[in-house]
């Protein structure tokens, strides 16, 4: 209540209590370090300017969750656009920057997997992929965190899908 | 598929304590934004320039001799700030500047407030076994637990009152008719209704409440030949002076006890805050202490009792004195953004004092509480 009213002290509260959740989301969805400060200050930004939108309290760590999920949508799309234009270099994620070394092997595999995908795909198709496989959603919640349909979730992750199995072909063929 | 073998948790995250409080300070340089919804309510903030120094400026009403009771006929009153009063049981008042509201009872089965002028938002604790009424002209608001502004404003020939709910349902109807069903109208969340009433504001018809008692009058009449008491302390600009001011108020007869308390809470709690940014772990633990001393009802007591447990467990290898402050911030309710984080320090400061059966007692009531929350994973594994 406080932080809807626009009290600082409680707004940092807030802020301190979802952090690590937003600052973990955010590397996540966008893969490497040098971009998680901006989307989690421009997250924190919408959500407290927005904070009276929100109809039940206690759902406001999901609430946050899509508004990262939102923000990280925008600037990956931004920063496609700037790669087409030749403001910025597409460069490969550091995979062992984003796996951690106590990853059991079969997880440091499909995390290898889905990290190597996402430079190939749009900003919904790579969001919907991350959700999925790595943070463990079901279809209806990357839906809902999204705020798009389930069916265009379908087809954002059939793309992934299939350019999953096209890597995993190629790996097969290598001697 | 394990928790071990879920990829969330294999994923690492580059965040630490010196980031979160760097993304902090860049936040506050941007400029944290107000919620859209306080935004509209401007009137409640004032300007922006005022806001710093809201505190400063407040008036109050001077019989009451208990600082946590406001006596029946108790009026309060706002000149140029807004004043925040807080009830007996829980619920908020926040007048604009330039408004009246007077108590007409107060006790455990009815609450009964008249707005006399000006604007108001109220937030009503919830008690089933309590009705809470407002008088605005010739309308009364039937209240059950909820969030609500009102408004009332002399215009020529009567008298405009306003009523726009926040949350939860009111019931309005007219003070001249009779208590009927066709005399009630019921507002929802995001519903606003207003309406004149002409001049004849004390209605003569029997089915109407009978005006204030002699008693109610006669504390009326006493205020009013007592206007000191409602004296308005001029803002400041500067962090410093607007923080002495706040003392100052608090410590100022004749300032409304509620707004003067939040002042004082309002100053210690920046005080702790800047010490524990600064590192200076001892001197925040006995800023939030403090608080926790002088302001228990504070809206801050809850973060500062769980900020006061963080300090003890992790800088000042207390986990004793921990668990005191934690199990202090669990009970400030479960719809604070720290309650689960306390319930797991809990578990976590019994794990660290070897005190296995209180520390499975804890890890328990989390896991009840938070069968997915972030801790679940760590906390299994606590308390051999």
């Amino acid at each position: 209540v406080a932080a809807r009213a626009g009290e600082k002290w409680a707004q940092e509260a807030l802020f301190r209590r979802y952090a690590r959740m937003v600052n973990g989301l955010a590397f996540r969805l966008i893969g490497r370090d040098d971009d998680v400060d901006d989307l989690v200050q421009e997250s924190f930004l919408s959500a407290f300017s927005s904070l009276g939108r929100l109809e039940n309290p206690q759902a406001f760590s999901s609430w946050l969750g899509s508004i990262v999920v939102r923000t990280a949508h925008k600037l990956l799309r931004r920063r496609r656009l700037m790669v087409r234009v030749g403001l910025r270099r597409n460069e490969p994620l550091d995979l062992d920057a984003v796996i951690a070394p106590s990853a059991p092997p079969a997880v440091a595999l499909e995390l290898r997997r889905v990290y190597s995908t996402l430079a190939r795909l749009d900003a919904q198709a790579r969001i919907a992929l991350v959700l999925h496989r790595v943070d463990g959603l079901s279809l209806p919640a990357v839906a809902q965190q999204m705020k798009i349909s389930l069916s265009t979730v379908k087809r954002r992750l059939k793309v992934a899908e299939k350019l999953l199995a096209e890597i995993d072909g190629a790996d097969r063929r290598e001697p | 598929m394990s928790e071990a073998q879920r990829p969330l948790e294999h994923v690492r995250n580059p965040v630490s304590d010196a980031r979160v409080e760097r993304q902090w300070a860049a936040l506050e340089a941007h400029g944290l934004p107000q919620p859209s919804g306080v935004r509209r309510a401007r009137w409640l903030l004032v300007a922006p320039a005022l806001l710093g120094c809201a505190l400063a400026g407040a008036f109050a009403w001077s019989l009451f001799s208990r600082p946590a009771r406001l006596p029946v006929g108790a009026l309060v009153e706002s000149v140029r700030q807004p004043v925040a009063v807080r009830l007996e049981d829980g619920s908020r008042l926040e007048l604009a500047p330039e408004t009246r509201m007077q108590l007409l009872e107060n006790d455990a089965r009815a609450i009964e407030l008249d707005l006399r002028e000006g604007r108001a938002r109220l937030e009503v604790t919830h008690a089933p076994a309590r009705k809470f009424k407002v008088r605005l002209g010739m309308a009364e608001v039937r209240v059950i637990g909820t969030r609500f502004e009102l408004e009332r404003k002399p215009r020529a020939g009567g008298t405009w009152v306003r009523v726009s709910v926040i949350e939860g349902v009111v019931e309005l109807r007219r003070r001249d008719q009779p208590d009927d069903g066709d005399n009630l109208r019921r507002l929802h969340a995001g519903e606003s209704w207003s309406a004149t009433f002409g001049t004849q504001e004390q209605p003569k018809s029997a089915a109407v409440p009978a005006p204030a008692s002699s008693e109610e009058r006669a504390l009326e009449q006493k205020q009013a030949e007592d206007p000191a008491a409602h004296e308005v302390q001029d803002a400041t600009s500067s962090d410093e002076a607007k923080e002495a001011g706040e003392v100052a108020a608090a410590a100022r007869p004749g300032v409304s006890r509620d707004t003067a308390a939040d002042a004082g809470a309002s100053h210690v709690f920046k005080r702790a805050s800047v010490a524990r940014r600064a590192g200076r772990m001892r001197e925040a633990a006995d800023a939030y202490a403090a608080l926790l001393a002088r302001y228990p009802s504070d809206a801050r007591a809850g973060l500062s009792a769980f900020e006061l447990g963080r300090i003890r467990m992790d800088a000042l290898g207390d986990p004793e004195g921990a668990i005191a402050a934690l199990a202090r911030a669990a009970d400030a309710g479960a719809g604070t953004s720290f309650h689960e984080d306390a319930l797991a320090r809990i578990a976590l400061a019994y794990d660290a004092l070897g005190r296995n059966g209180a520390c499975r007692e804890a890890r328990d009531r989390y896991l009840a509480e938070y069968p997915h929350g972030v801790h679940a994973h760590a906390l299994a594994a606590q308390c051999k």
